[in-house]
């Protein structure tokens, strides 16, 4: 009788062994719906790729939207996503441009809407920036040959005179602050193109590279043999005066006009690690009238005395969202008007890579480079640092 | 980031530990010899045949001990070399030990100690951050490391103690506790160091009535581990991966890493033995659970989440049945064991952000989402053995004969991406060993063969990417590959003047290979004293 209990007992535990439940994952629909302005032509809104990328484990899915602008997701697993569109077309003999993103939160069915914003090509653009700086023989960061490049993408000449490079407030590794503020971008630094008019061209297919320290890096007793380029030619230079001196001057690089420098050192430095997300602008008037733009558009955090500019979408001449990594994309900063997508260097800090444009085509010689206003497919993420050059 | 390797000698687990020390110490103390029989080196071989309560971890069943009480203190060495391997494993590896284990009697106490120090290198090691890959959970730390010259460096202890008392006539009770504790470390970027701890307790009773025993015992583990990865090149950052399961991960750039492992498991472990006169059996069925949980935090200047985050759980159920029936008749000592053992996992996936939490002063948190369910594995094995020992006299083996038969099953899933892994197995083995008896000398050899044989295996990723080519399918290669073993071995005892122990010198050699030509060779020196 004992024995047989026993048997039972044991089938029993069996019995609920084998019953053991499989995993219990959740999948969920997405349904997007694209919201088009209604200069897009008709034709142009069907079989639009729209791209689902999981903000965590960094994979994407894509599909094409109907002639109703319509897709659906089926089967997403719960978590952070960003949507993205990016479409081309060509209207009026140019190309136009529509992008949309938009952050989903997926823990249930969503049904959602992605806005769209339809631009067209820049003719001044930043073709390439290298903030990840590289290490010294010894292994010490240096970052003082961090660059922005600058190209002319148009078939016309253009000037730079009174053009500035600005920095966002933010390095996106937290919600970001000003998000209040609507139209506008929050920055912590403007430097700006000296000239009135007409003294800083660029020619078609030039570039300019305006360097933190116009030096050559690998050569200088000061630079770093590790470095990867050599900013001696630079045209223009970050240079943050002090009476006593720190930061270097080169005599032979034009200095940039300091407007803003919110958090001022002996020198600019970005992000190493990638945040330093940054535009080109024109803010419209003469030097005098732009300083004193700035000086009434200044806004600070609660509790501090440390003031940020703030410049309109509409100044904006061109972008690049620049985060740590695709996690940190949930904090882009700039709206999809001025930046639909964003990049990053994703060897990481001090690797010696930078963010470049992809070429799109070459006319008579003289490199297009793609510029969708969207920094996702824009940009190469890895790229070996080589200013003043034009190769695929 | 609050480094959460707890203290071992926090509460419960100093109490687990003295217990242990107490119970291992009392052996490693040269105490008189207590045993009634001769021992050789065969006598732990025999042990659980003897005795078939051993083959259950209730230490009530010490208590079923015969007169035979062996001790035995040795020196180890073993090389471990060759091609045929985990994709986590080392090319080589060199194993050295020092150990003393004894039974005993004292009174009408029956004891068990065990103490064991143990250092290995393991070489040629790629992409593995944590001590054991092959410890049965998906939720592995790696990064992207391949290199020759890397060196897994290991220093463990272990102190195990058992012993049973009677309670009456009727009722013995027992206590086993075993403590393991070690550092491993690599000589690389990313440089890992583990700590690993592992401790268990198991208190049991027996009952008797006549010719039939129940025994009950509980069971509770605890597994740590506590990974700091660090890497030594100034300024340099490095991608850390962090595995969910059949080639999905999650990965971060950083400069160092921190995760902990922590498992507790609880059960039980049921047995009824018949004992009458040349037949001895003994069934029972053991059942535990476990929970591991992950944590994962990283230590930077400028740390986005420094903070403790919350990677996975893992759920684990475990079920053994298994049966022993032991004939003695004369010289013949015969053994059938069967065995059948399930066991199941879940695994969940903990969905978090790193927010400024208004609950906690604005201060950047890890907030939980969700948890989801996405991992499965089930595995089942169950074996058939069968051990005729023929003996020479006062229970010293005199030839031996194994045969044995082993099937497994294994399934492992992932849901979106759906990934799943099936294979079947099984595994025919033979072993014999024959002593030869010179004067009071005995010279043993030894040999084994065995036989693995894939049924089945089916791989089916529905995303590939490099960790499932790098790591997952070689390692469904290497675990569905058929492969031959051949082992010799040998041993000599000689007896110590004046005592009943022996000197003793043991080698065994081992060599596997696989059917797409891939070998492995393993080396076994064992001296020392037993008694």
């Amino acid at each position: 009788m004992i024995m047989k209990r026993f048997v039972i007992g044991i089938f029993v535990m069996v019995l609920f062994s084998s019953c053991l439940k499989t995993p219990d994952f959740q999948s969920y629909t997405v349904n997007l719906t694209v919201a088009f302005d209604d200069e897009v032509p008709i034709q142009e809104r069907d079989s639009i790729k729209v791209s689902l990328t999981n903000l965590t484990k960094n994979y994407s899915k894509t599909g094409y939207t109907d002639a109703d602008g319509k897709i659906s997701f089926t089967n997403m697993e719960p978590g952070f996503y960003s949507a993205s569109l990016s479409h081309t077309f060509v209207a009026n003999g140019g190309n136009d441009y529509l992008n949309g993103l938009k952050k989903i939160d997926i823990f249930s069915t969503v049904n959602d809407t992605i806005h769209t914003i339809l631009s067209k090509s820049n003719a001044v653009i930043i073709k390439e920036f290298y903030y990840s700086g590289c290490l010294t023989p010894a292994g010490k960061y240096y970052s003082s040959d961090q660059y922005i490049e600058v190209y002319n993408n148009s078939a016309t000449i253009q000037y730079l005179d009174g053009m500035s490079l600005v920095e966002d407030e933010s390095y996106a590794i937290s919600p970001y602050y000003f998000s209040y503020i609507k139209d506008s971008i929050v920055v912590r630094m403007i430097w700006s193109f000296p000239g009135t008019g007409k003294k800083y061209p660029i020619l078609p297919g030039q570039n300019i590279v305006i360097a933190r320290d116009a030096i050559n890096h690998r050569s200088d007793p000061n630079g770093n043999p590790l470095s990867p380029v050599n900013l001696g030619n630079a045209e223009f230079e970050f240079y943050v005066y002090h009476v006593s001196g720190g930061d270097f001057d080169s005599p032979t690089s034009v200095n940039m006009i300091e407007d803003l420098f919110t958090f001022r050192g002996s020198d600019i430095a970005f992000h190493t690690r990638g945040g330093s997300a940054i535009a080109l602008v024109k803010i419209p008037g003469d030097s005098a009238e732009r300083k004193q733009y700035i000086d009434n558009h200044l806004v600070a955090k609660a509790g501090s005395n440390r003031y940020y500019g703030i410049i309109p979408d509409s100044y904006v001449i061109d972008a690049v969202e620049v985060t740590w990594d695709e996690a940190h994309a949930i904090y882009k900063r700039f709206p999809v008007e001025i930046d639909a997508g964003y990049t990053y260097v994703s060897a990481g800090s001090h690797s010696g890579k930078c963010i470049r444009r992809k070429v799109k085509e070459v006319i008579n010689n003289r490199f297009i480079y793609q510029d969708t206003n969207n920094s996702c497919n824009d940009f190469l993420k890895n790229a070996t640092p080589k200013p003043w050059v034009n190769e695929w | 980031m609050q480094h959460q390797n707890h203290g071992l000698m926090n509460g419960r687990y100093f109490y687990i530990l003295l217990l242990t020390l107490l119970f291992a110490a009392g052996f490693a103390r040269g105490q008189r010899q207590d045993s009634t029989s001769a021992v050789s080196l065969n006598s732990f071989y025999l042990m659980p045949v003897l005795n078939p309560w051993l083959i259950s971890d209730n230490p009530a069943g010490l208590s079923q001990n015969t007169a035979l009480r062996p001790g035995e203190m040795a020196l180890g060495f073993a090389n471990e070399t060759g091609d045929f391997k985990h994709v986590l494993q080392g090319k080589t590896i060199q194993h050295y030990s020092f150990e003393t284990k004894q039974y005993k009697k004292i009174k009408k106490t029956s004891l068990y100690g065990l103490f064991s120090y143990e250092k290995s290198f393991e070489k040629s090691l790629n992409y593995s951050e944590v001590n054991d890959p092959y410890r049965v959970t998906p939720y592995l730390l790696i990064d992207t490391m391949k290199m020759d010259g890397n060196t897994y460096d290991r220093e463990f202890l272990k102190l195990d103690g058992r012993f049973s008392t009677p309670l009456n006539k009727n009722i013995s009770w027992g206590i086993a506790s075993a403590f393991k504790v070690g550092l491993a470390s690599q000589n690389r970027d990313p440089r890992p160091k583990n700590k690993v701890l592992n401790l268990s307790v198991s208190p049991g009773l027996l009952f008797s009535y006549s010719k039939v025993r129940f025994g009950l015992n509980l069971i509770y583990g605890y597994y740590n581990e506590d990974i700091s990865a660090m890497i030594v090149r100034a300024n340099t950052q490095m991608a850390f991966f962090s595995l969910h399961g059949l080639g999905t991960y999650i990965y971060h750039v950083t400069d160092s890493y921190y995760r902990l492992y922590k498992q507790n498991n609880f059960g039980f472990n049921a047995q009824i033995n018949f004992h009458s006169g040349w037949v001895n059996s003994l069934t029972g069925a053991k059942l535990t659970f476990s929970k591991e949980t992950v944590l994962d935090g990283r230590g930077e200047a400028n740390a986005s989440w420094a903070h403790i985050k919350n990677c996975s759980e893992l759920q684990g159920i475990h079920l053994k049945i298994y049966h022993t029936l032991v004939i003695h008749r004369g010289s013949f000592l015969q053994r059938f064991l069967v065995d059948l053992n399930i066991r199941q996992q879940l695994g969940t996936e903990i969905i978090q952000r790193l927010e400024n939490d208004p609950n906690h002063n604005y201060m950047e948190n890890w907030v939980t989402y969700g948890k989801d369910q996405k991992y499965g594995f089930y595995l089942l094995t169950t074996n058939l053995f069968y051990r005729l020992i023929k003996l020479k006299d006062n229970l010293i083996s005199n030839f031996s004969l194994d045969g044995g038969i082993s099937y497994f099953f294994s399934e492992k899933e992932y849901f979106i991406p759906n990934q799943k892994e099936k294979d079947k197995n099984m595994i025919l083995s033979l072993r014999f060993d024959k002593s030869f008896f010179f004067n009071k000398n005995v010279l043993s050899i030894m040999g084994t063969f065995r036989y693995k044989r894939n049924l089945s295996g089916i791989l089916d990723m529905e995303d590939t990417n490099f960790m499932v080519s790098k790591i997952i399918v070689p390692d469904f290669e290497y675990l569905t590959r058929n492969y031959t073993l051949f082992g010799m071995g040998l041993s000599y005892e000689i007896p110590l003047k004046k005592s009943r122990s022996k000197y003793f010198i043991k080698t065994q050699l081992e060599y596997i290979r696989a059917n797409n030509n891939s070998t492995r060779t393993l080396l076994n020196v064992k001296t020392g004293i037993i008694f």
